[in-house]
């Protein structure tokens, strides 16, 4: 930070970067919130808001002559006709699918009553459900809190099997010498070098002859191939910067090696640990190719989603499901950033 | 029947490397023990073979009667200090004493009676709260010190405990050390490469060169009386002056001589039987050991003339080199006297504190 004092110049620079590279990053994010509480009527709108509306500015007009009434959105300084029917039954259909605007029959009559005895176009304001698009994403769209579990259980499956597996090799690379050492470490990024569809198609297979084929299980198995070759090199690099020697004492003091494991080795590299996981977790939770693959009733979260945006045209409700798919990532990477922050500066072993 | 009894104990390192052949070692209870030589000579490996670190490759170790070759480390009862300290970074100073307590099963009442009194006398008592990181060097080693203490082990082996830390610190650690060891009485062996730590702290000094016991004995047999060549060039600052010589009487004086580059050169020892020891191996080729010290500048001019080429004064004494037998040779001479380079100066040797060994050999004569 010393470079702040270097003057007015470098200062402006500096923020202009910044507060550049931060909207770069934030701006699109936004949108895409607002896209997300965004109704059908106002994904179609352009130009479009950056900001999410909470409400409607609206008017009604009755039309005499044809005995209907008309549905007017302001749309800047004017007024824009997108509705004209007679029936309340249609027009509470058009607040609720159209507007996420949630007005029973009877509400609509009272408002056709007001419009009817006022002339010209009566003013009003439509109060927007603000949350429906993720409602309906949770309820009406079929099995997202069976597709939740099922994200969940891959997730904490591909954590446990990359971590007992890629963490044990990672502590054998650290800790043993042995012949072929080095292209041993080498090639198990070669793992990684696979892409997830020509692993799955495969593994399909075995998974299907296993009786798994359709778990959660499943998945996690096909995850963890290219996290476990990251964790053994993630751990391998914490455990290499443990002291062999505060293991020694250990033993000497009269521990047993799981013991050490348990009580000095593990607790030392838990920044490396929770890294890995953090890793095993995302990749679980983001991945659709594979479980468009390796599943058929049971979903996770992110095909879910795929799906969505597959069958909609309007993007606000698979905008709503990626928000929702969002969360747990974000949640999961602030509960660790202070584990993380340890691992990559400032580690005191 | 010794306390710690090493039996013909031997190291190969799979790559076929011969660490330590066939040591043999009797140790009583309560001794201090301290292995001494250079990098590589097989005295870190011994030491870690005794923690069960490494495994025996051949022979046995026997510890207060019990064969513990190959016993897991935690089952032998040992105490151990480390050069980088091995002090637990996430556990707090009293954590760390109490730690092979608690691994020991003792309740916890007594743990903390127990970590209470070793960190009084190691004198951390305010640390107890703390972790390693917010400590120095020299109070981490002391942490280290009051955990092997606790554990009231067998044996205690302390591997360089005192490398890490600044020269200042060194010293005043290794009085620790040595005021601890009286107190506590606990057999310990300590590993360094620094004669002074050894020769300071050592009830006996174990020489080792090559994976092999050079000799064993007191501070003072190891200096003054070596058993090998190795030895007198190992230990002392500056080390002994070693030339290979004839050994002759010439006129009831001892006279060392020697083929120089520009002809024969000789030294005077002094009066043949003033040092009978020395005298009865006249006529035939030793290598001569004279340690800078036991050469003085002598009051009668003639008898071995030297030129001063450089003056290396230390406080207390004085380093001259000069060349001696057509070779670079340091001597030692008490306080600041006014000397030169280019003065000329007669030196004496105590002929009877000179040590000479086979050339071939390189054994005590």
């Amino acid at each position: 930070m010393s470079g702040l004092k270097g003057g007015l110049w470098s200062r402006s620079v500096f923020w202009l970067v910044l507060v550049t590279v931060c909207l770069m990053v934030l701006l699109p994010i936004l949108y895409f919130l607002t896209i997300s509480f965004a109704s059908n009527y106002e994904a179609y709108q352009f130009p479009a808001k950056i900001l999410p509306t909470l409400s409607y500015r609206a008017g009604i007009r009755y039309n005499a002559d044809s005995d209907n009434y008309t549905l007017l959105l302001a749309k800047g300084a004017d007024y824009e006709a997108v509705k004209t029917t007679s029936d309340r039954m249609d027009m509470s259909m058009y607040f609720k699918s159209q507007l996420n605007v949630i007005l029973s029959e009877s509400s609509v009559a009272d408002l056709f009553s007001k419009a009817r005895q006022t002339p010209g176009m009566m003013e009003t304001r439509l109060r927007k459900n603000f949350f429906r698009n993720y409602v309906i994403f949770f309820i009406l769209a079929d099995g997202t809190m069976a597709a939740l579990m099922n994200s969940l259980e891959a997730a904490g499956w591909t954590i446990l099997i990359s971590l007992i597996l890629g963490g044990s090799t990672g502590y054998i690379l650290a800790r043993f010498r042995f012949r072929g050492r080095e292209s041993f470490s080498a090639t198990l990024l070669v793992v990684r070098m696979f892409p997830a569809v020509s692993l799955s198609l495969p593994l399909v297979i075995y998974i299907m002859k296993m009786n798994l084929y359709d778990t959660p299980l499943s998945l996690a198995i096909v995850y963890a191939v290219p996290n476990i070759a990251l964790t053994a090199w993630i751990t391998s690099s914490i455990f290499k910067g443990i002291s062999v020697e505060l293991e020694e004492a250990a033993m000497i003091f009269g521990a047993t090696r799981l013991r050490m494991l348990m009580t000095i080795t593990f607790p030392l590299a838990f920044p490396a640990i929770v890294a890995s996981s953090l890793y095993a977790f995302l990749a679980a939770w983001n991945d659709s190719i594979t479980a468009l693959i390796m599943t058929n009733e049971n979903p996770t979260l992110a095909l879910l989603v795929y799906r969505t945006v597959g069958s909609s045209t309007i993007p606000n409700l698979p905008a709503a499901g990626a928000v929702v798919l969002l969360i747990p990532s974000l949640v999961f990477t602030f509960i660790i950033k202070d584990y993380i922050k340890q691992l990559w500066g400032g580690a005191k072993i | 029947m010794a306390y710690l009894n090493l039996d013909k104990l031997r190291k190969v390192y799979p790559n076929g490397t011969l660490a330590v052949q066939d040591m043999d070692l009797e140790i009583r209870q309560g001794e201090f023990i301290v292995f001494l030589g250079p990098s590589g000579c097989g005295k870190t490996t011994t030491l870690r073979m005794l923690a069960g670190l490494e495994q025996v490759t051949g022979g046995s170790i026997v510890l207060d009667g019990r064969d513990i070759t190959d016993l897991a480390p935690r089952e032998r009862n040992i105490s151990m200090i480390f050069q980088s300290y091995a002090v637990w970074p996430h556990m707090t100073v009293a954590e760390n004493i109490g730690y092979p307590l608690k691994l020991r099963k003792m309740k916890k009442p007594a743990i903390a009676a127990k970590v209470e009194h070793v960190a009084q006398v190691c004198g951390i008592t305010d640390y107890l709260g703390r972790y390693p990181s917010q400590l120095s060097g020299g109070q981490r080693q002391r942490v280290a010190v009051a955990r092997a203490l606790a554990v009231e082990s067998k044996l205690s082996l302390m591997d360089e405990p005192l490398s890490n830390l600044d020269a200042k610190l060194r010293v005043s650690v290794r009085t620790f050390l040595k005021e601890i060891h009286r107190e506590s009485g606990a057999t310990t062996i300590f590993v360094t490469h620094d004669q002074s730590e050894a020769m300071a702290l050592a009830d006996r000094i174990v020489v080792m060169n090559g994976g092999q016991i050079e000799q064993i004995g007191s501070t003072r047999d190891i200096y003054n009386r070596c058993d090998s060549l190795f030895t007198a060039q190992f230990m002392g600052t500056p080390p002994a002056n070693i030339k290979n010589v004839a050994l002759q009487i010439v006129g009831g004086r001892l006279i060392a001589g020697a083929e120089g580059k520009a002809g024969p050169v000789s030294l005077d020892l002094g009066r043949a039987d003033a040092a009978p020891d020395i005298a009865r191996l006249a006529g035939r080729g030793v290598c001569l050991a004279v340690r800078p010290e036991i050469i003085r500048i002598g009051s009668r001019a003639g008898i071995n003339d030297v030129t001063i080429d450089i003056v290396e004064p230390q406080g207390a004494y004085t380093i001259l080199v000069a060349r001696i037998l057509d070779s670079e040779w340091k001597v030692m001479v008490e306080g600041d006297p006014d000397l030169e380079p280019g003065l000329t100066v007669p030196l004496e040797v105590d002929a009877s504190r000179i040590m000479l060994f086979d050339p071939e050999s390189g054994r005590r004569l």
